[in-house]
């Protein structure tokens, strides 16, 4: 006997990624699930993204890893509240999901804030398939990965809505191609590109005025 | 390999459908993966049999279809 099913196989995932977007719509918080390779640069974005945003927006982050608290200690000393989650203690997963971080909410105080980044493990493949009940995804890419990224992980670029490529400011010891990079990019996505150096601040700017924006409009 | 992940919540869904549809083994289980789903078909059949156990489901074999897009979706129950 053969019966039909047709029912999401991370439907449990999904159901809790719900609960975690209603908690976060209730205190009007704007949830970024950030997605990149180990090095790309994910938490020097976010650790210049606090302090560029702070004048007007309060920030507050969930930091992924397999092992160690070192990235969530980093933001704390920018003055972030930020909450880790090591993947050690749960099976090593590759990829953050949406129980993680609902237990990892009720760690931060979400009416002191505006913006929750929620920086994934490190990991341009696993992270992807996984709703964490965010508002938007950013994928990090950086110029010593190399231009052709876009046309390896579509589907990580696919689902973002917008992409960094940081370290910008090594471009002249590199053969990276800018024109490859954003060629690929756009045969999967329109998503905006922000080009920029974490370590320089070079390009922060424009990034800085459509996350608030992004903010202001929800 | 987040393969294993995905495996172990397909299972518990075919165990859930299995019992709603009133099954008691189930021979073949089938999934739909999309192109873009970031799930490699190989690695998820793997981490299946591996991972496959008890009266209902020790037995199921994984039929995987090809999607588009990000689809991930339990398809479809064989079993008696």
């Amino acid at each position: 006997m053969r019966v039909e099913v047709v029912e999401r196989v991370l439907r449990a995932n999904d159901a809790l990624a719900e609960e975690v977007r209603a908690t976060l719509d209730a205190a009007g918080v704007l949830a970024v699930n950030f997605i990149g390779s180990p090095g790309s640069g994910k938490t020097a974005v976010l650790e210049r993204t606090a302090a560029l945003l702070r004048p007007h927006l309060r920030l507050g982050v969930i930091e992924g890893d397999i092992a160690t608290t070192r990235d969530a200690e980093r933001l704390s000393r920018c003055g972030v509240p930020a909450v880790q989650i090591e993947t050690r203690l749960v099976g090593n997963a590759c990829h953050l999901d949406a129980h993680l971080v609902r237990t990892a909410l009720t760690r931060l105080v979400l009416r002191d804030l505006d913006v929750l980044a929620i920086e994934n493990v490190g990991n341009l493949v696993c992270p992807a398939a996984y709703n964490l009940g965010e508002h938007m995804r950013v994928v990090v890419a950086s110029v010593p990965e190399g231009d052709d990224k876009p046309w390896k992980y579509p589907s990580t670029f696919a689902r973002a809505s917008a992409v960094i490529l940081n370290k910008i400011d090594l471009l002249p010891l590199t053969n990276f191609s800018m024109d490859a990079f954003t060629e690929g990019l756009r045969q999967v996505t329109e998503a905006p590109l922000f080009t920029l150096s974490a370590s320089t601040g070079e390009g922060l700017r424009p990034w800085i005025e459509w996350v608030t924006g992004q903010r202001r409009t929800r | 390999m987040h393969e294993v992940s995905i495996a172990d919540a397909l299972l518990t869904e075919a165990s859930l459908a299995a019992a709603s549809h009133g099954l008691r083994a189930v021979n073949r289980v089938g999934v739909r993966v999309g192109r873009l789903s970031g799930v490699a078909a190989e690695a998820l059949a793997m981490a299946f049999e591996i991972l496959r156990e008890g009266p209902v489901l020790g037995r199921a074999v994984l039929d995987i279809e090809d999607a588009d897009g990000d689809d991930l979706r339990l398809a479809w129950l064989e079993g008696e």
